[in-house]
């Protein structure tokens, strides 16, 4: 089994960090960042096949160990180990997952980036439309 | 009085607070290693200062879970005393033995000096030589010392008076300039309800002898000296 795990800070909780970060992020030229929160990412490979009583241990050991509660929030998730994929896509997919159905909150990268390809996408479907009319005004000479 | 001075793996103040208790102030006073399960017989624990278990994941979230912690958990239920210092204070929060926790300065600065410390009030076993509004020179030195808690653990702290050390100017205002970290309430110490623990992030074992720049410090020491160990008890 697999287990992925999220901490981090309460929203009641000022960070100090994310504040640097963001400021820093700003200065390069982000303005459009409004807040950047810094937590832990923790990844767990697991022995044992009973996933629902693995969760519950973890997530007894999360509020005990992993996490504070009195400052810390905590997201996680359990599977089965499935093919190799990079951490990255990973934390992604995780973050895509936790911020789902909350437009207020400030999209994170991964969103970003996302939304840049999504424009991408635009373009090039834009090509193909002009491409696609360019033959089938060729179509239409040759009849 | 015993004197149990816990180490664990990465503490560095344990041999400041022995050496203040053993040569300075004539006490019983022994180590025990974070593996062992037994006080000894200690009147009072003292959890040190230092970097516990590389201070991994949370500063003191592994050091809780420490066989000794079950036995100073144990000793503190029992109304033994129990005094975390810095990196201690942070174990004490994450053992629950104290409320609240401590997170990073808000300056995101390592804070190493003397600080003005006020006394709150006399009314504990650890500020009996103490008085209200009173100005100690103690030095602080950490990088997660910014005090938190939710708002109605910060009335009850002042309800029931737990807080017994704020960081102050010397004539004794509590203002943001005065705060070194970030602290709510400007809070540098606090007891818990029962009064038999004790948690603050400046270091009073490094400013009990006058030869190393003052001892303020020390009168915490000797108030719980005091009240274990009232001088006609002695005698008798």
């Amino acid at each position: 089994m697999k287990a992925e795990i999220i901490v981090t800070p309460k929203q009641s909780v000022y960070d100090p960090q994310g504040d640097a970060v963001k400021r820093a992020m700003q200065h390069l030229g982000m303005e459009c960042v409004e807040s950047v929160r810094i937590g832990k990412f923790i990844e767990l490979e697991i022995s044992g096949k009973n996933v629902e009583k693995t969760r519950v241990k973890l997530d007894q050991i999360c509020k005990d160990l992993l996490s504070n509660p009195v400052i810390e929030d905590y997201v996680l998730k359990l599977g089965e180990a499935k093919a190799p994929v990079s951490a990255a896509a990973k934390l992604k997919a995780l973050i895509e997952e936790a911020t789902d159905d909350d437009d207020e909150i400030p999209l994170p990268a991964s969103k970003i980036k996302s939304k840049v390809k999504d424009k991408s996408d635009k373009k090039k479907s834009k090509k193909e439309k002009k491409k696609d009319k360019k033959k089938k005004d060729k179509k239409k000479k040759k009849h | 009085m015993r004197w149990a001075v816990i180490q664990f793996p990465g503490s560095n103040c344990d041999q400041d607070c022995y050496h203040v208790l053993k040569h300075v102030l004539g006490q019983d006073a022994y180590y025990v290693w974070h593996k062992n399960d037994s006080l000894e017989g200690a009147d009072a624990v003292i959890v040190p200062g230092g970097f516990s278990y590389g201070d991994y994941l949370r500063c003191g979230a592994i050091a809780r879970w420490s066989p000794v912690m079950q036995s100073v958990k144990a000793h503190a239920a029992d109304g033994g005393i129990v005094i975390g210092i810095c990196n201690g204070f942070q174990v004490l929060c994450e053992a629950g033995l104290l409320p609240g926790a401590l997170i990073r300065n808000r300056s995101l600065h390592f804070r190493c000096e003397s600080r003005p410390l006020r006394v709150e009030h006399p009314h504990s076993l650890f500020t009996k030589k103490l008085l209200t509004g009173q100005i100690l020179d103690i030095p602080i030195a950490h990088g997660e010392g910014n005090y938190f808690a939710d708002p109605e653990t910060l009335k009850s702290l002042q309800i029931n008076r737990q807080i017994l050390f704020t960081y102050s100017d010397r004539a004794g205002r509590a203002t943001p300039e005065t705060n070194p970290n970030g602290s709510a309430l400007n809070i540098a110490g606090i007891m818990n309800k029962e009064g038999n623990v004790l948690g603050m992030m400046p270091h009073p074992e490094r400013a009990s002898e006058s030869i190393l720049g003052g001892s303020d410090g020390k009168a915490i020491f000797e108030s719980v000296i005091e009240a274990k160990e009232p001088k006609g008890a002695v005698a008798a």
